[in-house]
């Protein structure tokens, strides 16, 4: 029975699986909300930069190889093909578009151009410049953006330049900026690393989407108000300009560079913004990208003034919700929908409430193959049975469903999980998990409705990220929750009157500890390798569970003398090993050499055949455990494996290859590449 | 004969390094030039009378003679129709050669025709082919077609992969790369001819072309391992000038007792090996970075000894991701330093015959690039010989050509651009259907680069991530000094942001763009379009409501002669410049270079020039 549970709830996470209760037939995803995909000329290369949706049901696509296209019948009504019309060309990396007036407006990396078509052929034939962007001439200082605001003025932001760090090398790049119809600019906030997507919401409010990096430990959303740093360095080096509204400096940052989390270092640097909502890495998505406020008024679904937050590498779109805390806004990510078909950038709304989608994978690879494409995405009317929204209270949450809850279910405190934990704050790239904690259940109040449940919970912990975790639920029609999981960043935990809970409300004995991970083996107790148990010297961190490293030798064990074979594999950019078969003999010591060329994480599992999917889905299931496990789950069907590499780092492992000839499996388990990041250890008699 | 050495002659040497593109190792070449005597004739053999020593020469896009001026240092072909077919009128070199480098500059009449011989035998034709489209196997730079006499039909003829011809009475620059046949002892052909690369006014016109046999008109159709070059003097008028060579060598180094040492770890410099243990040591057959099992963690000590069979200089040519260094005879030659591969550290050392020993240390303690490790050893203009395997210095694989081609209208292509050493970024390219382009910088108002052939490659931009995000010019042209046409206050390089204000672009209804300024009170716009003579017209329309009084600057150059009726020469007969009303023009001086200018404080102004080129 609990290895039928584990496999739904492992299901639960991939792909968003339910199963409707009256009709037995699995609901997914796409089941509530369908993707359309636009057919593309093949002549195209619709590599989507940007996305301007006009009233009149006409699509203006901006592309990285600078062209606009304005797509005629992009909805294709009844399966009409669409109709593309080149209305500018030669522009330098168009990563934003947007139609005011009868013009459309670009940023392209020397410019924020405001474009016309004067003379009514459908061709934009005047090009101005409204505001002249500083540059290096680094390839990774782009310009985002413009969103307008409710006034007409213009927001953009740039990247920082990448010198092996993030650096603001060309004037405000790692900035927002506020720029007027007549080119007058005011730096808004700096600190901003790679703020690909950004949002002006329905109060003039702008929150940006932050990608993992140097001083960001995982994606997150940022509001930004002028006179904010949101975290990376890079763009300090323009504080000393007369126009900025703070005057932070590089060096300011130095006195909290040690790791602590950023809500600890926050608390010495009053200019520095705390995320409203983190997006955990990997757990989440891995580079976060567009963000939409949910203006349809319901036409999309159950959803309406929330958010929603694209992510290029893992090509899905997430849910953001947001409440004011203390005047500060914080919230809660969950999974909505994944399985675009490129790296997804562009988020607009079409005329019809349905949510366009733009996409490119050159240069970062994503987990939809496309090079490129153009996809929207459809409410199918369908209402699924979600978390619908997480609020904070001073002693918990409460979360509310779409759809009234099984209450006997939903009364189980055994279904619910709660752990906090959070990141470092750091100039080096990324960071692990950390300060990572349990907050025990004491109390469950379902509301009468069924629509919602508060929780009452033990340590809560202020400026540290909690991961809500729910299994067994389903709703009063029986319909599964669709997805099992959110995260809820609580910067303020409010204040206010704590929950009194009622004898049968209360919270006896709670199961210890809450079932964090989906994958219940990965919580066996380890088996230490002889080799390592021998040498006594401190190997592991005392906490790390050691599923990840029970077949991780780093080693070579003292009876081998010399290896019987030595094997060198590296990586290749675009979810690639650089080998796709490496031969050994059967029961050979074997020594591997892992190099990590490419520019993501990767890890390297030798698995036993036709085990390499099995191993990177339970992988991809250990949840929060995962980065500390290195994504490796503890499997008879792992025979050795890497830790997770950094970009650029090398790890060399001794393993016996397996006395059994045949063809064995190597794959990458780090979330989202074990599909395509595989290759095959021929075992040779 | 008068082949100079220049060390004995106290001519400058001059050192090449040829890197073709990132295939260093079977390509790299380190070539010290000769020059030809240009002088007298002395460096050939019975010059007809056609053919004299000169100063200077010139000429203009519709002449079809070219002047010249006495002094020496110029080759020059006062072709006559007496001399017209006849083979004497040829010019063979007094030097023999085999495998050689050699670059040139010519300078034709309107028409002519003449032709470089490699050998006496094989053709690269010269041409006055400005302005022709597509080139053909007779057009500049073609490798001209073989002959069948029976038949009466030419074959095998290699037109240029471009037209990269300029004007008539341009100065234009030829370079090849040339391997002779080879014969083996009983003189049966065992490998063939190859033009390896051929150059035309630095565009890249064919690249390692097998040559089957000897092209039409050759002095023999029996091939040789040297013979010496000739140039064709019986079709027309031609000059020439800086004749330079290299004459390539083989040479032996047997390479033997070579060790190698392995050290596993991330090892900050060699000094650290000093206390590290060796992991693994033993006999090398070559030098080889997979001998290391982490590749990426490690340091490689190789010591070996080569047999040296004739005294003199030879480079020491070392190439790596990472850190290396190299002692010869004990002796230091490069010290340690970082480096990636397609930047060679050189030594030259003096071998006397004999065995002569060497150690070479490899570090490598990071993964982000490749590993790789080579170690090559030439004569002075000989071959160069690896010491490693193929495998141990890899080519780095191409990246696909992105090409942007305008079709029925202009293509703009707004990019990063490289103008001379700065890369620049706020640059437009323009191409035409017609096939002349220009990068104009919007931050400047300036004319960068004008050429002519295939617009742009901006492979740089959209491959991958495109990180030098910089387009390119795919034709041949002229790159120029890049400075704002209107000056207010002197003639200044750079204009700051805030004096001169880009106002953006409109597009003409058949698509070329004209450009918007804002000068100090003055407003200007700025229009280019293709002549109907190979070049490009600008237009500048100027608004000076308030009369002031500014500078036109029409060219700037290292020299800037008058040819006549508008018509201007600049950086020494490198391209034209054809001004409507030359009237008001002044040659002045301006930081060391000479400005064609004239002044004006009219309300309104419109000024037409055009390059020609």
């Amino acid at each position: 029975m609990q290895s039928i549970k584990i496999f739904l709830s492992t299901l639960c996470i991939l792909s968003g699986l339910s199963i409707l209760a009256q009709s037995g037939k699995a609901l997914t995803e796409k089941d509530y909300y369908f993707l359309k995909t636009v057919a593309i000329p093949e002549d195209i290369k619709l590599e989507v930069g940007g996305l301007a949706p006009m009233a009149d049901g006409r699509l203006a696509v901006a592309t990285r190889r600078g062209q606009i296209w304005v797509i005629e019948n992009p909805y294709m009504i009844n399966g009409t093909q669409p109709h593309y019309e080149l209305y500018a060309e030669g522009l330098h990396e168009v990563l934003g578009l947007a139609y005011k007036d009868g013009s459309l407006y670009c940023t392209q990396r020397g410019e924020l151009t405001k474009m016309t078509d004067t003379d009514g052929d459908g061709r934009a034939d005047v090009f101005e410049p409204i505001y002249r962007f500083n540059l290096s001439g680094n390839y990774h200082e782009y310009a985002y953006g413009p969103v307008f605001d409710s006034n007409g003025d213009m927001y953009v932001t740039l990247n920082v330049a990448w010198v092996g760090y993030g650096d603001g090398l060309g004037k405000w790049h790692g900035w927002l900026l506020k720029i007027k119809p007549d080119g007058k600019m005011e730096p808004i906030a700096t600190g901003l690393r790679s703020p690909a997507g950004f949002w002006v919401n329905s109060k003039d409010e702008v929150f940006y989407a932050e990608n993992q990096g140097d001083w960001v430990g995982s994606g997150r959303v940022t509001h930004l108000e002028k006179g904010d740093f949101a975290g990376n360095a890079g763009g300090l080096n323009w504080t000393k300009e007369p126009e900025s509204p703070l005057r932070l400096t590089k060096a300011d940052l130095a006195k909290v560079d040690d790791g602590r989390p950023m809500y600890e270092a926050a608390k010495s640097i009053k200019e520095m913004k705390l995320p409203c909502v983190w997006f955990p890495h990997t757990l989440m998505g891995i580079s976060t990208s567009d963000i939409i406020e949910d203006n349809t008024g319901g036409a999309f679904g159950p959803f309406s003034g929330q958010y929603f937050v694209a992510d290029q590498g893992h090509s899905k779109v997430m849910r953001m919700t947001l409440e004011r805390v203390n005047g500060k806004y914080q919230g809660a990510c969950y999974p909505f929908r994944e399985g675009w078909a490129s790296g997804l950038l562009r988020l607009r709304w079409g005329t019809d409430a349905s949510m366009w989608g733009g996409m490119t994978s050159r240069g970062w690879a994503s987990t939809g193959k496309a090079e490129y494409a153009l996809q929207r995405l459809v409410w199918s009317g369908k209402t699924p049975f979600e978390m619908k929204n997480i609020s904070a209270r001073p002693d918990g949450f409460e979360i509310e469903f779409t759809l009234p809850v099984d209450k006997t279910l939903a009364k189980t405190a055994a279904n619910y999980g709660f752990t906090s934990f959070n990141y470092k704050y750091q100039h080096q790239y990324g960071s692990p998990i950390i300060n990572q904690g349990n907050c025990p259940l004491r109390g469950l109040i379902i509301s009468e409705d069924g629509l919602k449940v508060r929780v009452v919970l033990d340590s809560l912990r202020e400026g540290y990220i909690h991961e809500v975790k729910l299994k067994n639920f389903k709703a009063a029609d029986g319909t599964p929750l669709l997805h099992d999981f959110a995260y809820y960043t609580m910067n303020n935990i409010p204040v206010g009157e704590k929950a009194s809970l009622s004898a049968d409300q209360k919270v006896v004995a709670v199961a210890t500890p809450a079932p964090m991970n989906h994958d219940h083996m990965a919580m066996k107790t380890p088996e230490l390798p002889a080799a390592k148990a021998k040498k006594g010297k401190k190997e592991h961190k005392t906490s790390s569970p050691a599923g990840a490293l029970s077949k991780n030798l780093n080693e070579q064990p003292a009876s081998w003398g010399q290896p019987d074979q030595v094997l060198s594999l590296g990586t290749k950019p675009g979810l690639k090993f650089d080998l796709d078969l490496l031969t050994v003999k059967a029961g050979s010591k074997v020594k591997l050499v892992f190099n990590n060329n490419d520019d993501m994480q990767h890890n390297l599992v030798v698995t036993t055949p036709g085990m390499a999917n099995k191993v990177g889905e339970k992988g991809m299931a250990l949840g929060l455990k995962g980065p500390e496990l290195h994504y490796v789950p503890n499997l008879t069907e792992v025979l050795a494996n890497t830790k997770i590499l950094e970009p650029g780092t090398t790890e060399t492992i001794y393993f016996v290859a397996p006395s059994k000839p045949g063809d064995y499996q190597f794959v990458c388990t780090y979330p989202g590449h074990y599909l395509v990041m595989q290759g095959i250890l021929r075992v040779l008699p | 004969m008068t082949i100079y050495k220049p060390k004995h002659c106290g001519i400058a040497l001059q050192f090449l390094f040829f890197l073709f593109g990132l295939s260093v190792q079977a390509q790299s070449n380190f070539y010290e030039l000769s020059n030809l005597s240009l002088n007298d004739l002395s460096g050939f053999r019975s010059p007809a009378a056609c053919w004299q020593i000169v100063g200077e020469t010139s000429g203009s896009p519709e002449n079809k003679l070219l002047s010249s001026k006495p002094g020496n240092g110029v080759l020059f072909d006062n072709f006559s129709d007496k001399f017209r077919y006849k083979p004497e009128a040829d010019l063979y070199s007094q030097l023999e050669h085999g495998d050689m480098y050699l670059e040139l500059e010519f300078m034709l009449p309107q028409g002519s025709n003449s032709g470089i011989y490699l050998q006496s035998r094989y053709e690269i034709q010269l041409y006055d082919s400005w302005g022709v489209a597509r080139p053909k196997y007779q057009d500049a730079g073609a490798i001209y077609p073989r002959w069948i006499e029976a038949t009466q039909t030419n074959y095998e003829g290699h037109a240029p992969r471009v037209n990269a011809a300029l004007a008539p009475g341009l100065w234009q620059k030829l370079q090849v790369h040339f391997q002779a046949p080879q014969f083996d002892a009983q003189g049966r052909k065992i490998k063939p001819a190859v033009f390896s690369k051929i150059m035309l006014n630095g565009i890249t016109i064919h690249e390692n072309v097998i040559l089957l046999g000897v092209t039409r008109g050759a002095t023999s159709t029996e091939e040789v391992a040297k013979a010496p070059f000739r140039i064709q003097g019986d079709h027309g008028p031609v000059a020439f000038r800086n004749i330079k060579y290299a004459l390539l060598n083989e040479f032996e180094a047997p390479i033997k007792d070579l060790t190698y040492q392995y050290y596993e770890g991330q090892f900050e410099n060699f000094e650290a090996l000093a206390t590290a243990k060796v992991t693994r040591e033993g006999k090398a057959a070559a030098i080889d970075y997979t001998l290391a099992d982490n590749v990426n963690k490690m340091a490689l000590v190789f010591n070996g000894k080569i047999d040296i069979k004739e005294a003199g200089n030879y480079q020491w040519i070392l190439q790596r991701y990472g850190t290396a260094k190299l002692s010869v005879d004990g002796k230091e030659v490069l010290p340690s330093s970082w480096k990636w591969v397609g930047d060679p550290s050189i030594a030259t050392t003096n071998l006397s015959v004999g065995e002569h020993s060497f150690q070479v240390s490899y570090l490598k303690n990071f993964s982000w690039w490749p590993t790789a490790a080579g170690l090559s050893l030439q004569r002075t203009n000989g071959k160069p010989i690896a010491f490693h395997t193929r495998n141990s210095l890899p080519d780095p694989p191409p990246a696909p050509l992105i090409e942007v081609e305008p079709k029925q209208e202009p293509s703009l292509l707004r990019c990063f651009f490289q103008h001379v050493k700065k890369k620049k970024t706020q640059v437009i390219l323009v191409g035409d259907p017609k096939g002349t382009h220009y990068a104009y910088d919007l931050d400047q108002a300036a004319l960068l680069q004008v050429w002519r052939g295939d617009f742009a490659n901006a492979t740089d931009m959209w491959h991958e991530r495109g990180e030098p995000q910089t387009a390119s010019a795919m034709g041949v042209g002229q790159v120029l000094p890049g400075r704002c046409p209107l000056a207010l206050d002197g003639l200044t390089d750079t204009l700051d942001q805030n004096d001169l204000k880009y106002r953006g672009y409109q597009l003409s209804t058949d698509r070329y763009p004209t450009f918007n300024y804002q000068y100090k009170g003055i407003s200007f716009s700025e229009s280019f379009r293709p002549a109907n003579s190979p070049g490009l017209e600008r237009v500048t329309v100027v608004k000076n409501p308030t009369g002031k009084k500014f500078s036109y600057r029409l060219a700037q150059g290292n020299s800037i002669s008058i040819i006549g009726n508008g018509l201007y020469a600049i950086d020494g007969q490198h391209y034209y410049l054809r001004v409507n009303d030359p009237g008001n023009c002044k040659i002045v001086s301006n930081q060391g270079l000479q400005e064609l200018i004239f002044e004006s404080s009219q309300v309104e102004l419109k000024v037409a020039s055009t390059l020609i080129f």
